[in-house]
Parts: C-alpha cells; structure tokens; sequence
C-alpha cells in the first residue's frame, strides 16, 4: 500500500514537473516569437504562410532561383519534396543568412511508410495490429528522413474508409476508427518522439476530413455525412492523433456538407481547435486553396480569404494567401489577427522542432551516411513487413512450404522489384527493393530449385497497365500473344511440385487518384491462374494490393491465399520468411472484403436496421440483395495462421453493473495446433439500445499474443463506461444505461457473446 | 320587380351556400372534436391502429378472426388490403357496430393503377408528361374509388441515385425537380377535385424521409446524410406533394441519421407538421413501429410506441404497438394525451373530409364498381401512357420504325410472350390476366396482315445458365428479315426488398443476343427492366435498343405502336444509366468538385477512375425519336439581370427528319459560385412539344431568382447573386450553356 502511495507520489511529481517543464518551455518560446513578430512585416508575415512547390533545385544554384530569390525576400515558410542534406543546407542558408529577418524554414515530405528503408504500405501496416512495430516503422523513417534534411512529414494518413474503390484506402488503417486511432497515436509518436531529438520530426495529420468517404470511391469527390456519423465514425483518428501531440494537420481536399475542407470553418476551427484545443498548425493539401475556385465557391482572392477565415495557416504550392491576403485585409475581408495567429503556429512549430536553435539540425551530413538503408532498420522492415500478410485461405496446409524440390514461381509482380514498396515510396531506391524471387532464392539456397514464368501481363489492356506502372514501376510488357504467356508458366508449373502465383495489382494501381470501378484481380492474370489450377498443381496464390479485393472465385477455388499488400523495399525476404514458416503469418485485416462491387460499402460495424436479415441469405422483405448474400468473403478482423487458436466461453467478473465499475470480460486462447503462433485477441461491443442507433458491433480492444504450440492464456479485457460512450444525437459524448453484448473473437465474424446489463 | 325579386332570391341563395361553406369547413373541425369528446383513450388508441386484411384470401379477413371483433370494439380506424365493394361494405358494417360507429378507412397499395394497370411509376416519369401522369393517378383512383378503396399508399416520391436499390421502380427517378412535379401531378390525380369526392382517393405521400439513400443500395438499410443534402435534394419531392394537398404520409422504415423515420421528431414535428403546417396524418409503414427494436432504438414495443407517437407518428401500420401500449403510456405520463387528441382528431378529419361519417358505404357502390370494370377509356389510356413511357436508346441507321409490309418477323426472347409480367411490381393479379393482358407477341401480331410471317423463339429463361434454346433461336432468326430481341430482368426483380448487386442482363441474356447478332440480321433490342440496367455489349453493338421498362395491360400494343411507327417514340430517362456497379452512384446533378476531370480522357490527378470514364451510358434526360431535332443558339432578353427581373431563354427546336415527333426540350441552370458548393447542373424547367416535320418553334423558359434559390449552409433557402450558366439541350449530357449576372 505504502509501496503503491510513494510510487503514484513520484508519479504526480513527476508529472507536476512535467507540466510546469512545459509551461516553461511555452513562457520562453511565447517571449521569442512575441519579439519576433512584433519585428515581422505583414508581408514576412504572409511569407510564413506560404509552401511553395520548390521544383527541383539544382545543387549550387539554389540562390539563384526563382525560389532563392523569394527565400530572400521573406516570402517563404517552408519546402517540400527536397531532399538530401547538401540540397535542405543550401536553402536554407539562403534564408537564415540572406533574408531579413534570418528565420529558417522548415523542410516537408511523403514520407509516408518510411524513407529510403520502405516498410509495408500502411493498409498493410495497420495489420500487424502491432502498435509497437507500428511506432517503430514511423521511428526508423523519421531517423531516415531527417537525416536526409527533412523535419516533417505528410503523414500519418487517418481517413477511415469504406469503400475499395477508392485508391488512397492503400494509404491508411482501414474502415475502423478505433484501430484508426490507436494507429493514429502510434504514427505520432513513432515520428515525433517528443521532439527533442533531431531525429523526430513533426507529423502531419491528413486528411482532415472525411476523405475516405469520397462518393462512388472515385478520388477528390464529395462527401456527405451527417454530423453524428462524422463524430462517431470518421472524426476519431484525427481526433487521436491531435491527442497524441500531432504538430500539424492536412486540410482534405473533398467538400463536407457543401464546403470545401479548406474552408471549412467548422472543421478548422470550431471541432479542431475549440473543442479538441489542437496547438499546431493546419496546411492545405497541395492547391487545396485555388481548387476552390473549381469547387464553385468563388475566385482566388475569395477562396484565399475564407481559408485563412476558415482557419488555415499554411497555403501548399497555391501562393493565393501569399498573392491576395493583403488585398483582402484591405477589403476587411480578413482579419490581422487572423494572419497572426497563422503565422504564429508555424513559428511555433519551428521552434519546437529546434530550428530557431539551429536552423541546420536536421542537416547532418554523416547521419546521412550512416542512418539510411541500415542494415538494422531493412531487418526490422522485413520482420515488419512478416508480421503485416494475411494468410486468407490455407486448405490442407499447403503452407508453409518445404524448402524441397522444385518451386515455380509466376505471375507478373514475382520478378519484380520496382512494385515492391508500393505506392507513396518517394525515397525509396528502387533497385535496392527485393523481389519475391530473389527473397525465394535466397530462402531456399541450394535445398530447392525456383524456376519462373512471367505468365501474364498486369492486364490486357497496354494503356491501362501503363498508368497503372507510372513513377518508374513498370512491370515491363510482354507481347506475345497471352497464350503464348500463359502456355510457358503452365509448362514451368507442370515440372514442379507447387506453383506459387504472384500476382494481383501493381503498386500504383492504389494510391492518389488511383481509384478503381472494378474492384477484381485483372482478367489477364485470372486467366493465368485458371490455367495453373488447371495444371492440378497445389497453387498458393501471393496477392498483392493496395485495396481489398472481391476474391469470392479465388477463395472457392485457389487453395491457399497469401495477401502480402506490398511489403517495402524488404518484401521479397519477407513472403519468404513466411511462405517457408520461418514466420508464422499473424496479419489480419483492417478492412471487409467484399464478394463483389455492387456490395460496397460492406463494412462490419454497421447499423442493424429495422429488418435485419436473420440467419440463411436469402429472405424475402429483410435487408438483403436478391443475387448475393450480406456477407463479405473476409471479415474485418480476419486473417489465418498456420496454427489454429481456440476460445472458450467468455467469463464476465459481473453482468450486472453500475456506475463507475470496472467490467473484465476474459477468454481462454488455446494454441491447438502444430507451430508457435501469434493471436490478435479482439473485443467487441454492442450497445442494444440507443438514443440513436448503435453498430452491430464495435471494436473496444485487441491483444496480440504469442502463444507456443499447445499453450493455453486467459486474455483479459478490462472494461469502463468510458468504452461505451458515443455522440449522441446532440452530439454529446456519453454513454447510456442498458444491456450490452460483450464479444471476443480471432475476428468480427466469429466471436463468443455474453451480455451484461450497466447502470447508471 | 319581378327581376329584383328573384335577384334577390338568388342573392340570398348564394348567401346561405357561403354560409354553409363556412360553416361545413368549420363542422369538419368541430365534429372532428365533438367525436373526439365521446372518446374513451381506449377509442381513441383505437383510431391510431391499423390492420392488415390479409387481401390475397378469399374474404376479407380470414386468417385472424379476433381482428373483426376488435373493428366491433372500436379498437381499429384502419385496414389495408381489403378491396372490393362487397368486402370493404363487410368490414364497415361491424364498423357500424362499435360504440361510437366510426367509420373504417380502408387503404391499399395502388401504386400504378388497379384492375386497369399503367406503367410502373419510373417508366411513367420518363414520359416527362405531367398531365399524362396525373391522369393515370387520376384513372387508378376512379377504378380503386369504386372498389371500395379510401386511401391508396402512393405517390411514392423517394429520390434514388442508385439503382442497385429495388424500389427505384416506384419513384420518378434521380431529380428533385421532376421529381416534385410529378409527386404534384401524381397526388392531384389521386384526390381529383378533392376528398370527398366519390372518385377520390387519399394520397399519402411516401416513404418519409430519405428511404431511397439505402447504403449499398440495400432495400431497408441505413440512412445518412448531411442535413443539407436532405434538404437540397430529398425533401423537396416531399414538401411538393404536402403542398398539392396529399391527405397523408408515410414514414420510412429507414434510419435517418442515427434515428429511425418513424420515430424521427425533426422529420415529422418540426419539418412536416412544422415548417410545411401538414394537416393530414401520418401512418406508419408497414411494421415500422415495432421494428424499431431491430434498429435498437427502442427496447420493446412500449418504448417503440412511445417514441414513435410523440414523434408524430399517427397511425401504427400492423406493429400492434400503439393498440397494445399507448394507453398505458398515456396513464404513465409518458404520452401526453394531447398528443393522442391530435394524432386521432387528424385521422377523424380526414374519414370527415372523406364524407365517411355520412355515409360509411360511400364507396361501396356495385354499380360503379362494374361501370369501372375494364372500362375501355381506361384501358385505351394504359397503351397511350405505355407508349410515351418506352425509351429508344439507339437507332442506328433508322432501323426502326419498321415496316408493316415485312415478310418474315422472329420474335425471340424470355419476354415475347410473358403476360404477367407485363404489369410489373406492385400490381394486382386477376383470374382473368391471361385473357387481358396484352403481350408483346399479340401487339405484333394486333399490326400485322396475314402476309407476314411471325416466328418465335424462347431463346433462354430470364435467369438461368441454360443456353439449350440458342440453336433454335439462331435457326429462327436466320429465316427474318428482323429480329425482335425482348430480353430484361424478371419483374419481381425490382420492388420493395428486391435490391440487386449485379445490374447486368440475368442469366445468359446477353450471350443470346450475342448469338443472334453473330446472325448479321438486322436486331432490335428490347430490354424490360425496373432499374436502370448495365448492358454496354448490346449498346455498342446492337443497332436498335428500346428500354420498355414493364409497361402495364397494354404493353404488347404499346410496344408494337412504337416498332411500326404508328407512335414516334418520346420518352426520356428520368434517372443516369451507369456503365458498371463500380460506378454508382452516377447521377447529372453532382458537384464539381475541386479536380473535375474535364473529358473521359482526362485521369491523372483529377476525380476519374483509372478504369473508368465518369460519364453514364446514358444521361439523365437522354431518348431519341424517329425524326431528328435541331437546336438553334440560344437567345437570352438579358444578360444582366437584377432581383426582380425576368429572364426569358429561349431557343429554336426545328423537326429536321422524316417523322412528326415530341422533343423534349430541358432548361438547366448551374450557380456558378456559391457559398456552398453548388451542382453542375440542375433542371429547372423543360417542355414538352411536337413537331410535325420540318416544323420549326420557338421554346421560350422564364426564369426568376426564385429559380435559383437552394439552402445554404444555415439551411436557410435563398439565392445569391452572381454568375449563373443557363444552358438548354435534349438531355443533362449535351446541352449548349450562356452566362448571365444576376445581382441583387
């Protein structure tokens, strides 16, 4: 007891400490920036303001450049998208020694699922379930980058989305929001540390918001939702990683209820800063300002003025604040206090990253040689990049495979490198990528022969594989006829004991403006794998993608299914690590996958509905389609190992509760198979009776285990009525008195229930 | 003397029948009260209640013989299903044997027509003919009226932009404005020259609100929406028919936002019974009351009742939730009696209006009920609607119409000689259909002289793998001169619960057409469907395609008055076809977004698929007709307008081809600047005209800012000033545009 009272002792000091540290830190910092500004002209002012696309900047002639002599002029805040020490010094000399008031700039990029070391893209990412890998991920990137000159990163990407189609689901964790935000959080601090080292760097939250519900999936389109689904179910990823810390958040570039996010005072201002009490800065995305004008909601200066208005601090590319806010102050179409407080968040964001301090921090040319590409960090991005797979389907446990005989592997993506990081790998270095057959032929050394077929392009279509293989990640064309293709891999397969297919979309078939009407794998490569299952070969199909895919023909007929997204630059090691058992896949999905598009959007925490359909599809008057069942072929939450879990009933410590208390729900996970496996133990939650109404279920909580073969643990899930609060239809967060359904599962689909009744 | 003698006496005549008109309009009211004052609570939750008839039995009520002792103890105000005058009089006369003999209302699902059926509701919106619209309502109403009915459960006026979801069918379409016109035309033609009128039915005005919005267009699913968009886009049909007159509206067994319709205070209080100062009832839909314990919204059917009746949910639709509850929440406090006073005073208004309480057997009446029995006018009125529904998609080198005088015609497909699927979802079968209805066979063969030759094949079923019928088929077309090709979906394909994840043809329709094709004989298509269907094959590459929807009674005879020509085609698509599932929702009036893609070719970095252009198959307002229409420039008064100014936009359509025709000239206007993003186009008035050919006229639109008004972001309806394109063109996807400024 006394034990307990000297360390929560310690504790209160420590944080008492803590918060007076900090509200010393903003005393100075507030002292410095008050003296700063009081120096500052409107126009240095707006020049704070102000990201312009930087070009490509020839070494040594940065100051004579159109963006050297605007460097000069004060008119610069920040840039983005440059690299390398040698380049980030040489500007920013410009403006710490050749501008008038010498302030430095800061230095931004996509860096968005690590730098040059490439870890799985974050879809793939938010798999692992593994809050800890995650962190580390965007830890190892930001020492990458910021020893590469850049001190702040477009990223975490936190947009809940619901609907495959649409590219940039690749980009972020999925359609839940409370894995969103545990990610979220993760992401942040992974990045950021506390910003003390100079190897954080600042993150930027995006894209704020509700840029995943983007209408029919197509990219950059409307969206429309009500306020109570915002804040239930789009708002709490961002909302997380404002609470994490996030320095900055990206404005998106959809409208919301009528208004363009870039100008949306309500987001901005009224839920980001009043009600969340967000401290950083807010830029727009890319020309987020100018697009107005296209949005229809008036021209440059007007659109200029209602971003600033609205709550923006920093104008990526547009220059509009730069070009027209003096006119508009003028007008009194904005306000000087407004300009202010912009320019102060971004001062204030400089200085928390150091650069006031010393404005080359982040510009060291030896971390640049020693802390990129490490040995140490691809080690991590392959164990990371393991840990992300899904192992979908695995009849008769094909896998994993025995380093033996003879392995074909075919399919366009199996010889490939350039695809592997996937989608958003700026920094990455191509070549330096492994490919699945170099990770294969690694694995196997002198145990086994790998021999390899191409056996079909990406696609029928040359144009379309050719948008889908931009920023160099073409898969190389192959003209023969198809069949010619299609005969040689079915020849290669014929020789050998199994046929591992790789195949499915190319990196950039995800991504920005990379959305999808059709949601299956391409028709050139379905063919292909008709043909090899023809052959009566054991078939693993190594799917890649950036989207959940309609897979109903695959599951019924391909007998195992890896989906390994892409991987990084270590991916090729990684499907290895896992298609031989070196690594007992524990991935599993952040997303639904859909039967077929017409289903979409099918995601598990939906609503039940007056006329819930009730056990067998079909039933006639229930909320059903007359040609396909509700169900999607994986579950959120899904994923396989190459050991088999158990549960047992859950155990409640009370069903009857009241107030305050504390609700522990535990299972007992029994590992009855043959390997030592990792289990993502998950939790969730239904509200049977709400003032508005509630999801069928939610995720509340996940423990990832490891458990030995023939191990048994009891996984515990405290539970408080802080787990059970929503917005109401006031948009009062709170929860309400009643009965609730405790469940806990491998995943949504199939869990073990039990109710309890809480009270207030 | 004499002549101011009876000036005087006429004088006085016109007084007393202004002095009875007022008095009968306040009566209404007053008796309303007066009967509500002899009521128990019990009587009055009774008047709230509503049962099924269980119609497709013999009887009226057959299959829960307690329901007829409850009419006798006053315990119900309505049935539904019960038709005819001999069961609808049964019902009414234990009616009269409950203590205070109020009258039953008895209402029925009379979507789009009753003995004598009109196309289904989507198709008639293609029409784009209001007063036509407004008379098939009108002729349902008269043949339903004299069958007993009260009350039908129609317009139908949900606005959908996805056809996956089944009920598409029912409404008008994807646009608000057409959308409202008709919901105007449609509840006119049911109230007549209004209730109490012996041919009259009640309308009511459904589902409301936002049923159409079902997420991944599933039949019952969940709603969401800004309240904007609600406003802007769903309300507007709805508020048109309260404004028309429409003695009721039905809630929609959807959830809105987080809370269920029929227990939605914002929807029925304040937007309803508020804002728009509704003074009909609303009924629940079918259920929706109890069904709200699936929603987990409410606990149980106490709960269930008490939140739907204080939302201003007055009649419970078959739940049992108000008869079983609400006056015990009345005594626990828990429902406030003035809300059961105002709920059942708005019910017995309407069974006043009616004329019920006069005569509880108004609507009872045999004779009429023969005189309106396959009544030909009717009849000849279902083919004239049918033929202005029919759309020709495509027609390439004038394939159609075709000639009388041809030699060999095959008729080929699952629907050549389907009868009663002619009349589609939400119809009434009759023993005698086989013998009325008209096929599409007996409408070719109604056109033709013995010295043509008409040959059939099945081809294939609607929805099987079967392709058993293709040789016969084949060997059928080779020996025509051309081919009829009747392909489409089954008819309870689309309907309530009847949602679809795959639009494209069922089964191996379209390898049939394929085969048939591959023939090199002249094919015409016709597609029966009840959504908008993906066909792209058949549209690339069959020359002539005509969407028939499903067409009612007369089906057969309009299909074949549009194939020989004795009709030129002119209806319209009242909702955008999309090329794929993956493309939904596609609709005309979207918004511009930050990064439009500017053409089909244009990808990168703007709002496209990498698959897909974004452009339908076909727009909103797209069909062709046998003749060709010429567009000259449009001519505007002005350019600069202020507040109260008119703008008057005209253009000359000239009838360039062979054929007299109706074109269907479409005004849009796009608000090129907003406060909140606006569409990039919206309808906002059209016309229909005919031309004989060669003809040549002037179509002139007036516009005035009223024209313009929307709801910004406060929700509050008005116009802004500004730039605003006034484009004119015959159809959403080819229009010519002209700036003006419109200030304050």
């Amino acid at each position: 007891m006394k034990k307990v009272q000297s360390v929560l002792t310690g504790l209160l000091i420590l944080l008492t400490f803590n918060i007076a540290a900090q509200t010393a830190t903003d005393a100075k910092m507030k002292t410095f920036i008050d003296a700063l500004m009081k120096k500052m002209t409107l126009q240095e002012k707006l020049g704070q303001l102000n990201l312009p696309g930087s070009g490509d900047i020839v070494t040594g002639q940065a100051g004579n450049s159109d963006i050297g002599r605007k460097i000069k002029e004060g008119k610069v805040g920040g840039l983005f998208n440059i690299k390398t020490v040698e380049k980030i010094k040489a500007v920013q000399k410009i403006a710490v020694e050749e501008s008038r008031l010498k302030i430095p700039m800061i230095f931004g990029m996509d860096v968005i699922h690590g730098y040059e070391t490439v870890f799985p893209i974050p879809l793939g990412l938010s798999c692992t379930w593994d809050m800890k890998a995650i962190e580390r991920s965007a830890q190892i990137a930001a020492q990458e980058a910021s020893a590469d000159g850049i001190n702040w990163t477009f990223s975490p990407m936190v947009d809940i989305a619901r609907d495959p189609r649409w590219g940039r689901i690749a980009e972020g964790s999925g359609e839940d929001a409370y894995l969103g935000g545990q990610i979220a959080k993760a992401m942040v601090n992974g990045y950021q540390g506390n910003l003390s080292k100079n190897n954080n760097i600042m993150s930027c939250v995006k894209h704020y918001g509700m840029y995943g519900a983007a209408e029919a999936g197509r990219d950059y389109n409307t969206t429309d939702m009500s306020r109570v689904r915002m804040y239930n179910e789009y708002l709490p990823p961002y909302k997380a990683a404002v609470d994490a810390g996030a320095g900055s958040i990206m404005a998106s570039f959809n409208e919301v209820d009528g208004v363009p996010a870039t100008a949306s005072k309500f987001l901005m201002t009224d839920v980001l800063r009043k009600q969340w009490g967000f401290k950083g800065f807010v830029v727009t995305d890319y020309t987020g300002i100018t697009e107005m004008v296209m949005h229809g909601i008036g021209d440059t200066q007007t659109v200029a003025a209602r971003a600033l208005m609205a709550g923006i601090d920093m104008d990526m590319v547009s220059e509009s604040l730069l070009n027209t806010t003096q006119k508009s102050l003028k007008e009194g179409k904005v306000t000087l206090a407004q300009i202010d407080a912009a320019c102060r968040r971004i001062l204030e964001a400089k200085y928390k990253l150091g650069l006031f301090a010393d404005p080359y921090r982040y510009c060291d040319a030896q971390r640049a040689k020693t802390e990129i590409f490490t040995d140490a960090n691809r080690k991590e991005a392959r164990s990371i990049a393991a840990q992300s797979f899904v192992l979908l389907k695995n009849t008769n446990n094909i896998l994993p495979l025995k380093k033996a005989g003879t392995i074909a592997l075919i399919g366009p993506l199996a010889d490939n490198k350039e695809n592997m990081p996937g989608t958003w790998s700026v920094a990455a270095n191509f070549s330096k990528a492994t490919s699945v057959l170099t990770g294969l032929k690694d694995a196997v050394g002198d145990k086994a022969k790998i021999v390899y077929a191409k056996g079909s392009n990406l696609d029928y279509d040359a144009a379309f594989e050719e948008r889908a293989g931009m920023f160099g990640k073409s898969l190389g064309r192959d003209n023969r006829p198809p069949a010619e293709i299609i005969a040689e891999a079915v020849s290669i397969a014929n020789q050998s004991d199994v046929v591992v297919a790789a195949l499915g979309e190319s990196a950039e078939m995800s991504g920005e403006c990379s959305s999808r009407s059709n949601i299956e794998i391409p028709e050139a490569q379905k063919d292909l794998l008709k043909a090899l299952l023809k052959t009566g070969k054991p078939v693993v199909l190594v799917l890649f993608t950036g989207r959940p895919l309609a897979l109903k023909w695959e599951n019924e007929n391909v007998p195992a299914i890896l989906n390994v997204w892409f991987g990084g630059s270590e991916a090729g090691f990684a499907i290895a690590d896992v298609l031989f058992g070196d690594v007992n896949p524990s991935g599993k999905l952040s997303t639904t996958f859909p039967q077929n598009v017409g289903q979409v959007p099918l995601y598990y925490n939906h609503k039940n509905t007056g006329r819930a359909l009730e056990g067998a599809w079909f039933q006639k008057f229930r909320s059903n389609y007359l040609d396909v069942s509700n169900d999607p072929v994986y579950p959120f939450g899904y994923g396989l190992s190459y050991t088999s879990f158990n549960y047992s009933d859950i155990k409640l410590s009370s069903t009857a509760l009241k107030g305050n208390q504390t609700l522990t729900a535990s299972v007992t996970v029994t590992n009855n198979g043959k390997y030592d496996g990792k289990e993502i133990v998950q939790l969730y939650i239904r509200d049977v009776v709400g003032s508005i109404t509630r999801p069928v279920k939610e995720l509340k909580g996940f423990q990832k285990i490891e458990l030995k073969a023939g191990e048994t643990r009891t996984v515990s899930f405290n539970i408080t009525p802080e787990d059970l609060k929503f917005y109401n239809g006031d948009l009062k967060y709170d929860w309400e008195a009643g009965e609730f359904q405790i469940m806990i599962g491998g995943n949504s689909r199939d869990v073990k229930m039990a109710a309890v009744n809480w009270n207030k | 003397m004499k002549r101011n003698f009876l000036k005087i006496l006429g004088l006085l005549f016109f007084m007393i029948q202004a002095v009875n008109c007022t008095a009968q309009k306040k009566t209404i009211d007053q008796k309303a009260d007066s009967v509500l004052k002899l009521m128990t609570l019990e009587e009055k939750v009774g008047q709230m209640n509503q049962y099924n008839g269980d119609w497709a039995a013999t009887g009226p009520i057959t299959k829960d013989g307690d329901k007829q002792n409850q009419i006798r103890e006053g315990k119900v105000g309505s049935m539904l299903n019960v038709t005819g005058t001999g069961h609808t009089r049964t019902l009414q006369e234990i009616a009269m044997q409950s203590r205070l003999k109020i009258p039953l209302l008895f209402g029925q699902d009379i979507i789009h027509g009753y003995r004598t059926t009109f196309p289904l509701p989507l198709a008639e919106a293609a029409s784009w003919d209001l007063p036509a619209i407004e008379n098939s309502a009108r002729i349902a109403a008269i043949e339903a009226s004299a069958a007993g009915v009260h009350w039908t459960f129609a317009p139908m006026v949900d606005i959908a932009r996805d056809p996956r979801w089944g009920r598409v069918m029912e409404g008008a379409g994807e646009d608000t404005y057409l959308g409202s016109l008709i919901a105007t035309a449609r509840v006119k033609g049911f109230q007549g020259k209004g209730l109490g009128n012996i041919d009259a039915l009640m309308a009511c005005a459904k589902h409301f609100a936002a049923y159409g919005a079902a997420v991944g267009g599933r039949d019952y699913n969940s709603v969401d929406m800004s309240l904007r968009q609600l406003y802007e886009v769903y309300l507007p049909p709805f508020k048109a028919a309260a404004n028309a007159g429409a003695a009721t509206f039905m809630n929609s067994f959807n959830d809105l936002n987080g809370i269920p319709a029929t227990a939605n205070k914002l929807l029925q209080r304040d937007i309803l019974k508020g804002q728009w100062n509704f003074k009909g009832f609303v009924v629940s839909d079918w259920g929706s009351v109890g069904e709200m314990i699936n929603h987990g919204y409410a606990k149980n059917n106490y709960e269930a009742a008490m939140l739907a009746a204080n939302a201003g949910s007055d009649m419970d639709m078959e739940s049992r939730s108000y008869i079983k509850n609400l006056a015990t929440l009345v005594k626990e406090g828990k429902v406030k009696m003035a809300v059961i006073d105002e709920a059942v005073k708005r019910i017995l208004k309407k069974k006043f209006e009616m004329g019920l309480f006069d005569d509880p057997y108004k609507f009872c009446n045999e004779v009429r009920e023969k005189q309106q029995w396959d009544n030909a006018a009717n009849i000849s009125f279902s083919r004239e609607i049918a033929r202005k529904s029919i759309v020709l998609l495509k027609n390439e080198n004038q394939i159609l119409p075709l000639s009388k005088q041809i030699k060999n015609i095959a008729l080929i497909g699952p629907m050549v000689k389907a009868i009663r699927e002619n009349l589609g979802f939400w119809s009434y079968s009759w023993p005698d259909d086989t013998a009325r209805i008209v096929t599409l066979w007996n409408g070719v063969q109604n056109k033709l002289n013995n010295s043509t030759n008409m040959l059939y094949a099945k081809g294939c079923n609607i929805n099987d793998a079967s392709k058993d019928g293709f040789d016969e088929a084949v060997t059928i077309a080779k020996q025509a001169d051309v081919v009829i090709l009747s392909v489409g979906e089954a008819p309870d394909m689309t309907g309530e619960a009847k949602s679809r994840s795959n639009l494209h043809l069922p089964g191996v329709q379209e390898d049939l057409i394929k085969a048939i094709m591959a023939t090199g004989k002249p094919v015409v298509v016709l597609i029966s469907a009840g959504r908008p269907l993906v066909f792209n094959w058949t549209a690339d590459n069959v020359p002539a395609v005509v969407y028939t929807w499903w067409l009612g009674t007369q089906a057969g005879n309009a299909i074949a008055d549009v194939l020989f020509g004795d009709y030129n085609p002119s209806g319209r698509l009242p909702i955008s076809f999309p090329r794929a599932e993956g493309q939904i929702p596609v609709y005309y009036n979207h918004y511009n977004t930050g990064r439009p893609a500017r053409n089909d070719s244009d990808v990168n970095y703007v709002s496209a698929y990498t698959d897909m252009v974004n452009s339908p198959k076909f727009s909103f307002g797209y069909g062709l007709s046998y003749t060709q229409f010429k567009y000259g420039a449009i001519k505007l008064n002005k350019t600069t307008l202020t507040a109260g100014d008119k703008l008057e936009a005209s253009v000359i359509v000239t009838n360039t081809g062979n054929y007299d025709g109706e074109e269907v000239v479409q005004l849009y206007v796009r608000d090129m600047v907003g406060s909140v993003v606006r569409p990039v186009k919206e309808l906002k008035g059209f016309q229909k005209i005919m031309l004989k050919k060669g003809e040549s006229r002037e179509v002139k639109f007036i516009l005035s800012v009223n024209d313009l008004k929307f709801y910004n972001d406060a929700l509050k309806y008005d116009w802004e000033p500004g730039e605003f394109r006034i484009m004119i063109g015959p159809n959403a996807g080819n229009v010519q545009a002209l700036p003006v400024q419109w200030n304050r």
